[in-house]
Order: structure tokens, then C-alpha cells, then sequence
């Protein structure tokens, strides 16, 4: 799917490796991006996000999703890096 | 009854034990885990935890609630801490009762494996012996 020329604005929440590397934990962020595949490796290009989109799993509006799933302005949007509870 | 949570203070055991009070069950089954001085050769000061609290508490309430409807058990709880924790302290509590000692024995054991591969907590080492802390993939936990 090609980018789209129109601009949406969404929510990012980043979490542990990731918002180490971003130096952030929020970010109100205006993307091009349709699906949230698109949106990772624009921020992948940016951050340098070190982990493989096989090991990250996408959340829309706190909810797991894949990644082809469309973008809708204003969602809230996280990529899960490899979880390590208990 | 069913129930997953996070918490940022210390998990009391007793007052969750006392929740699976129940004349129909002959078994009850609890899994506890620790904060531990190593991995991997590493000697650990402390641990971090993290977590992302929409979305775990909903992953985690699933994991529960699918193990009530997968095993013949009448409750579980699992309760989960986040932030700082020293060694000795405990991360984790699982509780299952059920009938018969089966069933509860193999719900405890799905309940804490799921969690560690599906809920999004992460856990932050901090070394002894290093300033180079680091974040943890369940692919590496034992």
C-alpha cells in the first residue's frame, strides 16, 4: 500500500528499549503512514529501533492489531518489543 | 472469579489466599516468583518493571479468564508488580483452586507461562558488577 499525501496525527506511547531510544515515552506524531507496518519503519529509519518486526508486536488504542491494520488519525499507537514478566 | 492486576507495593499473600476459600475445592495451588541475585552469570542488584497497564491488564485478564475455560478449575488470580524490586522480593503471585489437584496443578503452571510470553511487562536488570543494565527478552528467560 502507498503512502497516503494526507497527513494523520496519532498518539505513540513507547516502552522500555523503545523509549530508551526515543528519549520519550509519549509523542504526538503527524505520519503519511496508512498501516502501522508503514508507520514502524518510519520510526525504525528515525530511532533506530534495534529489534526485527518479527520480534515487535503493534497495539492500536490498546489493543493488539496486525500490521496491516489501517491508521486512523488520532489512534493511540505502541509497538511491543519482546515482553519479560514474572 | 477471575482476576489479573498490577501493583506497585508489595504482594500481600495472605490476603489472596484467603480469596479461594471454597467447600467445593480440594485443591489450591500458588506459584510465587522471586526476584533472584543472578542470571546468566551475572550477579543482579535489583530489577525494573514495566509495564504498558491498558493493554496488560487486558492480556492478563484473558489469560485468566482462558485458563477458566480451558481447565476444570473454579478461580484464579494472578497479581503482577511493577517498578523497583530488590532480590527476595516477589514479582508474581499465581492462585488456582479447583475440585481436584490435576487440574490446578497444570492451570498455575499455563497461567504463569502465558503471562511471561503474552502480557506486556518488561523487566530491566541492574548488575553488581556492571553499569550496563539490561532490558530482558523471555526469549533468554529459563
Amino acid at each position: 500500500m502507498e503512502k497516503s499525501l494526507l497527513s494523520k496525527v496519532v498518539c505513540l506511547k513507547y516502552f522500555s528499549r523503545f523509549a530508551e531510544l526515543t528519549g520519550k515515552t509519549t509523542e504526538e506524531r503527524s505520519t503519511q503512514a496508512n498501516t502501522v507496518e508503514q508507520l514502524w519503519y518510519e520510526l525504525q529509519q528515525e530511532y533506530g529501533f534495534d529489534q526485527s518486526i518479527g520480534t515487535v508486536r503493534p497495539a492500536i488504542n490498546h489493543q493488539f492489531c496486525d500490521w496491516p491494520k489501517e491508521i486512523s488519525d488520532r489512534d493511540i499507537i505502541s509497538f511491543i518489543p519482546p515482553v519479560s514478566g514474572g | 472469579m477471575y482476576h489479573f492486576d498490577l501493583v506497585e507495593d508489595q504482594i500481600d499473600r495472605q490476603t489472596l489466599v484467603e480469596k479461594f476459600s471454597d467447600p467445593t475445592c480440594g485443591a489450591f495451588v500458588s506459584f510465587e516468583g522471586w526476584v533472584r541475585n543472578h542470571h546468566q552469570n551475572s550477579k543482579v542488584s535489583y530489577l525494573f518493571y514495566e509495564s504498558y497497564p491498558e493493554l496488560a491488564i487486558a492480556e492478563g485478564l484473558s489469560v485468566v479468564k482462558k485458563t477458566i475455560d480451558d481447565y476444570k478449575i473454579n478461580s484464579a488470580i494472578c497479581i503482577h508488580r511493577i517498578g523497583s524490586l530488590q532480590i527476595g522480593d516477589m514479582a508474581v503471585w499465581v492462585g488456582v483452586n479447583a475440585a481436584h489437584r490435576d487440574a490446578a496443578f497444570q492451570a498455575c503452571r499455563f497461567i504463569i507461562d502465558d503471562i511471561k510470553i503474552r502480557v506486556p511487562i518488561w523487566k530491566k536488570e541492574f548488575y553488581l558488577d556492571s553499569d550496563d543494565a539490561k532490558w530482558i527478552d523471555s526469549a533468554c528467560i529459563e
